[in-house]
């Protein structure tokens, strides 16, 4: 079995003990019993799994766990709380915790959350998940939206503008773009300008950045070429 | 206790009057009536459904009858290709149209990839149920967590939804400086 180096952050003997059962079979495993010591133990010992007390001294609820979130974050982080709102516990997702537990949860039930937050799953009530539904179609959405306005900007290039600007999407130099489109690096430099100016933006790697999606986009409907079949109900 | 009303959608005509008959005999239904279209009968009307017409398309006429049924839970049986682009037209025209009805799409779900099923929820799916699944007693428990605003999914693509979720908001950040339509 691979180890799972956990870090333990709570103050209450009550709650250690119960997780000490629920983590048996694990280890390594450190304890830290104030804010500064997780912090410290974030960055040394560089766990895997951090099971956080909602109630830890100092720990200042969600501004404090975003907070310990920038000392290691690919630190998984389980929160146990007394029963916390629907929307205060949703936040704390979208902050990046991958589970919340109550306080009273069953030692055995400890056991299977770490196992499923290291499997990439997320330990969250099912009550919960109409607001991820939600938050996933909106973020759609805006992706959706800016996708669109880029594309919309995009029609304004030339084609050879376009052309370097999907190089440069790729990646390649100026150097290299002339020398695949047989042009010289001072025609391509002219066509960047021209490019930055109708995108309104005033950098190469604002342009990679949003050519990037854009092939992304196209390789992606190079496989979704499909026409739907009717319906019926 | 409230009905939950439930509409099936499938490309196959047979195969939709199969699944609304196995749903209403299932015994484990309480609290669940099966729609269906009265005015489309069956037989009758294959032809007449089948029959293009110009000035629908198939996402607006399944919208139209939805809208007119009104189910609480729309279940829509899929095959895997059906999944790509056209089909999520047909998610977000509903969601957007119908914003009452909850949609599910009964799958294979070993056959089908977890990027597919995840561009289904994003454009409006609440959840999956195993097409294998569907006589059994899960599937009343789905039809009333999905009625209660929950779901329907694994925890794995439960994981796979908050990475994405997660995922935006760091492009979010690093594109605010070049959004277009801003």
């Amino acid at each position: 079995m691979r180890l799972i180096l956990i870090l333990l952050a709570s103050s209450n003997k009550k709650l250690l003990a119960r997780w000490e059962q629920g983590l048996l079979g694990f280890s390594p495993i450190w304890l830290s019993t104030n804010c500064n010591q997780v912090k410290d133990k974030l960055v040394k010992n560089k766990p895997e799994v951090l099971l956080l007390d909602y109630d830890l001294p100092e720990l200042d609820g969600a501004d404090g766990i975003i907070n310990l979130l920038k000392f290691n974050s690919d630190a998984k982080v389980v929160i146990f709380s007394p029963l916390l709102a629907d929307e205060i516990e949703w936040e704390l997702f979208r902050m990046g915790i991958r589970g919340c537990c109550r306080n009273n949860i069953e030692p055995e039930q400890i056991n299977f959350a770490i196992k499923a937050i290291q499997h990439g799953e997320l330990w969250i009530r099912r009550t919960l998940t109409n607001f991820m539904l939600q938050e996933l179609v909106e973020v759609t959405k805006e992706k959706n939206r800016i996708e669109q306005a880029v594309n919309d900007l995009l029609e304004n290039l030339t084609r050879r503008e376009y052309e370097i600007a999907m190089l440069v999407g790729c990646g390649e130099s100026n150097k290299r773009i002339a020398s695949k489109l047989a042009i010289t690096e001072r025609t391509v430099k002219a066509h960047m300008t021209e490019i930055f100016r109708k995108l309104h933006i005033s950098d190469r790697i604002k342009l990679a950045l949003m050519m990037k999606d854009t092939i992304s986009s196209l390789n992606q409907s190079k496989v979704s070429d499909y026409n739907d079949p009717p319906y019926f109900i | 206790v409230q009905t939950i009303t439930v509409a099936v959608v499938d490309a196959c005509q047979e195969k939709r009057v199969q699944l609304e008959q196995s749903l209403q005999q299932d015994k484990d239904m309480d609290a669940i009536e099966i729609l269906t279209d009265a005015i489309s009968g069956y037989k009758g009307n294959i032809e007449r459904r089948l029959k293009p017409r110009a000035d629908l398309t198939f996402v607006d006429d399944i919208v139209a009858r939805i809208e007119r049924m009104k189910p609480r839970i729309l279940l829509v049986n899929i095959q895997i290709q059906q999944l790509y682009d056209g089909f999520c037209n047909l998610l977000s025209s509903l969601r957007r149209q119908c914003p009452e009805t909850l949609v599910v799409l009964l799958i294979d779900e070993k056959a089908i990839k977890e990027n597919l099923l995840l561009n289904a929820l994003a454009n409006g799916a609440r959840g999956f149920f195993d097409n294998s699944m569907v006589n059994t007693p899960s599937f009343s428990k789905m039809i009333k967590a999905v009625d209660q605003g929950e779901a329907w999914v694994s925890r794995k693509l439960l994981g796979e939804m908050m990475n994405e979720i997660l995922f935006s908001y760091s492009m979010k950040t690093n594109e605010a400086d070049f959004d277009p339509t801003c």
